[in-house]
């Protein structure tokens, strides 16, 4: 039992999930421990409930974006950050109707939103709700509303702090519950591991990575306005990782000031002394990258992500599945497997736009001469005496290279969302194991 | 098809904490019921709650 607790990745990820319900009911399954007071009304109490179960989970938001390496090790973070947008839009939505109840119940609580002459609990409860709807409208709508991501995150973080420490204080306020002991006792614990979290985020985590700076030894240009960031660590040993996880880079400035930015690794995990990021140009940070100056001194928040070959020892080979900037992890694990005389063979998939657009076609090209590797590039818009594939990885293509018996091989995927919802369904109706399919979707934020 | 997965995850949770909302309620504010009372020389109804003393989930 024990064994598979630790081995089995569903087993963990089952176990996350009965952890996650667990938590967010424990204040009601300990209020009904507790010799109950007398009863307020059906909907009084739902809607309490509702409100005790939407404040748990917005709790529970800190420690999903923390980066705790044991939960991110079951499952990835983009899954988790994934899991993050979703539980934050019921949370709101449960926080929303916890007063919309009461206003129905109760039409008199109306008098509660009247700011000036309200309680201070329910002013608290006001500008809770109001800074929890900024919070999930900027999120959702970031890209459209046009917030550069620098801000968006420091104000992120700022909604989310004020939502959640008035949200605990309008709790403690109204207190109808909360006066009972182990109650009252339960939720200072959520708001002491909330408060222990932003300390972590914001000051410990950053300043564990002031003792392991880098420094930036070149920026190398690559095809399909692709950057290549090198870095070199200075006086530690570097950072060890497994081909294909990612790493959060601060440049220039301190780490305190949060303003770093997700980047897979694409160097071999062999070479501690010498790490390179592949970095696209589409982005207010990325397109400043190609002026990074050598020398400068750079801090990673790493390594995350289980996308990586090193979970699969026993198969016999791998397919890879890229398009355009996520050849990145991909090229990470052709290096690692290179340097470590790895004799499976590998089948990567590549799309591209043109041929001039393939990163690393040199690099890619240089590798089949020490490795079992065969490479398949698809072009978009292929020249006219292209005689490879041409269009989009579809599940006609896929069945012509990938091994008679899929179950063989470990299949990663790494493209834009659409491109990688397309080729796991193509995976999936070509009866490719369901768990033999990784992903990795490269825009985190 | 992975976040679709999650998504039906998500809205699972979802029901369930909405379900325990108001099985809460529920149990909060069950009806004391009238039982009986054996005891006819009293003539009266004797009230016991149904909820024990001590629920538990």
């Amino acid at each position: 039992m024990r064994s598979l607790l630790m081995r089995s990745p569903i087993a963990i990820a089952a176990a996350w999930i009965g952890a996650y319900i667990l938590i967010v009911l424990s204040p009601l399954v300990i209020l009904l421990l507790h010799p109950a007071p007398t009863g307020r009304g059906f909907w009084l109490d739902f809607s309490v409930a509702l409100g005790f179960i939407g404040l748990a989970m917005m709790v529970l938001q800190f420690a999903l974006t923390a980066r705790i390496r044991t939960i991110e090790a079951a499952y990835g973070i983009d899954i988790i950050l994934q899991f993050h947008r979703y539980t934050s839009i019921v949370a709101f939505l449960l926080i929303l109707v916890h007063p919309i109840i009461l206003f129905v119940n109760d039409p008199e609580t109306l008098q509660l939103l009247n700011f000036f002459e309200a309680p201070w609990r329910a002013r608290a409860a006001v500008i809770a709700t109001l800074a929890l709807m900024l919070l999930i409208v900027t999120a959702i709508w970031r890209e459209k509303l046009r917030i550069p991501y620098e801000p968006w995150r420091l104000w992120h973080g700022i909604f989310a702090v004020t939502a959640v420490g008035l949200g605990l204080a309008h709790a403690f306020g109204v207190g109808t519950y909360l006066s009972l002991f182990w109650k009252g006792v339960l939720w200072a614990l959520f708001g002491a591991i909330a408060l222990w979290l932003l300390i972590f985020v914001r000051l410990v985590k950053p300043w564990q990575m002031t003792q392991h700076p880098y420094l930036v030894e070149e920026v190398l240009p690559e095809q399909g306005h692709v950057w290549t960031l090198v870095l070199r660590p200075r006086g530690h040993q570097g950072l060890s990782f497994q081909p294909g996880q990612f790493a959060w880079i601060t440049l220039r400035i301190s780490p305190f000031r949060m303003r770093e930015h997700p980047f897979s690794i694409a160097s071999s995990a062999e070479k501690l002394d010498c790490l390179e990021f592949g970095i696209k140009s589409v982005g207010d940070f990325t397109s400043r990258i190609k002026d990074v100056e050598p020398g400068t001194v750079a801090y990673l928040d790493g390594p995350y992500g289980v996308f990586t070959i090193d979970r699969y020892w026993d198969s016999a080979g791998f397919v890879m599945i890229a398009g355009g900037i996520g050849i990145t992890p991909i090229m990470s694990m052709l290096r690692t497997a290179r340097d470590r005389k790895d004799d499976r063979s590998f089948l990567l998939i590549y799309a591209s736009r043109a041929w001039p657009d393939i990163t690393y076609r040199e690099d890619l090209e240089a590798l089949k001469d020490r490795l079992d590797l065969t490479i398949v590039h698809v072009l978009r818009n292929a020249p006219e005496d292209w005689q490879g594939e041409t269009g989009y990885v579809d599940q006609d293509l896929l069945e012509r290279y990938i091994p008679v018996h899929r179950g063989s091989r470990h299949y990663f995927i790494c493209a834009v969302p659409k491109m990688m919802d397309q080729v796991e369904r193509a995976l999936h109706n070509l009866e490719v194991p369901v768990d033999h399919v990784h992903m990795e979707h490269y825009n985190l934020v | 098809m992975r976040y679709s997965i999650m998504l039906q995850l998500v809205t699972t949770i979802s029901v369930f904490f909405i379900a325990g909302a108001a099985l809460f309620a529920w149990i909060q504010n069950r009806q004391t019921e009238p039982i009986q009372s054996t005891d006819n020389s009293r003539g009266g109804q004797l009230y016991l709650s149904a909820r024990p003393p001590h629920p538990v989930l």
